[in-house]
């Protein structure tokens, strides 16, 4: 059972990162339709890219923790 | 069988496009019918790989000598757990894609927010220790190739080039689909 729940954290901790960027992009495009926009602003391309350059920064950070724990 | 599952999930569905409504996204029946069908595939997939983890955990119980059991039981979880994930986004992503008629750039914000979605669920992977720092590595080095495709689509339309932004574009889908290939495989470990 103790090994069950750090999964099910993980899982949790999963489906909120996956929400969450999935859901970033919806108000961007909720805002852009309502305004009759067909485009997104510099403002709204620099969250979507912005967002998209911090998970990868992430993700090089993680590699590299790993890596050191031996992982 | 099959008509007491439509029964018990024909409420759900309901209140879910109910509540897509209220923020905006009016799905016609024929989306809802088709997010019904991914929904029910990818429900169909975790059960799958669920059932595998479950046999992997009893035949790992069964002979905890062998050496490989811990790789196959619980901690086999955190991989099905990735999985999900993947399976969750492209029900999100395919639900926004769904919706209403969207431009270039809807469609290539939606492109790199799916591949932020993958990343994340990768690093959230490696932080776990359910993917290795090499896996991990790997998944970068496709990410970022995938990332420039993504670039170059975003720069062939700003450049007016609408046909070689829809060119890179569909690279770009490609090259994140091969991705979340890779990564499942790499789950599926």
């Amino acid at each position: 059972m103790s090994a069950i729940l750090p999964a099910v954290a993980d899982a949790l901790d999963l489906l909120v990162a996956a929400a969450q960027a999935a859901a970033q992009i919806v108000p961007i495009i909720k805002q852009a339709q309502a305004e009759g926009r067909t485009s997104l602003t510099a403002d709204e391309w620099a969250q979507v890219t912005g967002s998209d350059d911090s998970a990868e920064a992430a993700l090089s950070a993680a590699c590299a923790a790993a890596k050191a724990k031996g992982q | 069988m099959q008509l007491s599952w439509k029964v018990i999930l024909a409420p759900i569905f309901g209140a879910f496009f109910g509540w897509l409504a209220s923020h905006g996204i009016d799905l016609t029946p024929d989306q809802q019918a088709s997010f019904g069908q991914l929904f029910v595939a990818g429900g169909a997939t975790v059960v799958t790989f669920l059932g595998h983890f479950w046999h992997e955990k009893t035949q790992a119980d069964a002979a905890p000598a062998a050496g490989s059991g811990k790789q196959g039981g619980w901690a086999s979880l955190g991989f099905l757990a990735a999985l999900l994930t993947l399976v969750v986004m492209c029900l999100m992503m395919a639900c926004l894609m769904a919706c209403a008629t969207l431009s270039f750039d809807e469609d290539l914000a939606s492109a790199y927010t799916a591949h932020t979605a993958v990343v994340n669920a990768a690093t959230q992977a490696v932080t776990a220790g359910t993917l290795s720092s090499t896996q991990g590595q790997q998944v970068l080095t496709m990410a970022q190739s995938s990332r420039a495709l993504l670039d170059a689509a975003k720069a062939a339309e700003t450049a007016g080039n609408a046909s070689g932004a829809s060119n890179e574009l569909q690279l770009a889908s490609s090259a994140l689909s091969a991705l979340q290939t890779f990564v499942n495989s790499e789950v599926k470990k």
